[in-house]
């Protein structure tokens, strides 16, 4: 045993979390940005993403082998895929001057709420804070260590 | 120096315990918003108090919480980030204790 085994993993950890929020942020940028898209490529309104993470396990298989004793399974987070909001319906909007408004008048908005998707951002942003917040406690826990060795 | 020796082994298991807990916590923190995660802790302490203070006979283990109804997150960053703090002073004071053993050992050979 070694008092230093895969003591700057945790760098990788945190970074993960961090990508992991930058990715939600962007899908959030994304939703507010085509909220008011109202026909897209399938000539359906714009749909409102999210991200889906999921667990990731540490490193490489081989990676995770050397380790197979006790932490292979704590690698961070990743993202598992991105899904379109199915379950929240389109918004009728009364707009009969727009192009595409049906036969009385109503256009179909997407269904980016966007009170949701600036809650959403501020729980992002609070997330990444405390992803910083880690990695920065494992830097100082470093750095005293090595300071401590030193003197 | 046998004697020595052994608590320098002691004290870098508590560093490895610790090293591997900074770890867990950093992986609850990045898991705060995934769907249906349970976190980690590492069972290190309740261990050390069954095997009589050796630390040399302890390994650290991962174990999942399973605590909080099933298929819901249970990390609260507040917790995750006090433990990290404990972590932290725990860190500080065994990586003293093993440079001082390490000065200790240089003494001894002579190299100071």
């Amino acid at each position: 045993m070694n008092g230093m085994e895969g003591v700057f993993r945790g760098f990788d950890i945190a970074t993960s979390g961090m990508r992991t929020e930058l990715a939600r942020a962007e899908i959030v940028a994304a939703n507010v940005a085509n909220m008011h898209v109202t026909r897209g490529a399938d000539g359906l309104p714009y749909r409102r993403r999210t991200v889906v993470l999921e667990e990731a396990p540490a490193g490489s298989f081989a990676d995770a082998l050397s380790r197979a004793d006790h932490d292979a399974a704590i690698g961070g987070a990743r993202v598992a895929r991105v899904v379109a909001d199915t379950t929240t319906p389109f918004v009728p909007r009364f707009d009969p001057g727009h192009p595409h408004a049906d036969e009385n008048g109503f256009v179909l908005m997407s269904n980016v709420d966007l009170f949701r998707e600036l809650v959403d951002m501020s729980v992002i942003q609070r997330s990444f804070e405390a992803n910083v917040a880690a990695m920065q406690a494992y830097r100082a826990m470093l750095q005293s260590a090595l300071q401590n060795i030193r003197a | 120096m046998l004697e020595l020796g052994k608590r320098f082994e002691e004290n870098m298991r508590v560093l490895d315990a610790m090293a591997m807990r900074a770890n867990a916590i950093a992986h609850n923190i990045a898991n705060q918003n995934t769907p249906g995660f349970k976190r980690f802790e590492v069972v290190f302490e309740e261990q050390l108090r069954a095997k009589g203070a050796d630390a040399t006979e302890v390994t650290p283990r991962l174990r999942r919480d399973m605590s909080g109804p099933p298929g819901t997150n249970n990390v609260v960053v507040t917790h995750e980030l006090a433990e990290f703090d404990k972590v932290r002073l725990i860190y500080d004071l065994f990586s003293r204790r093993v440079a001082g053993q390490l000065a200790q050992m240089n003494r001894a050979i002579g190299a100071r």
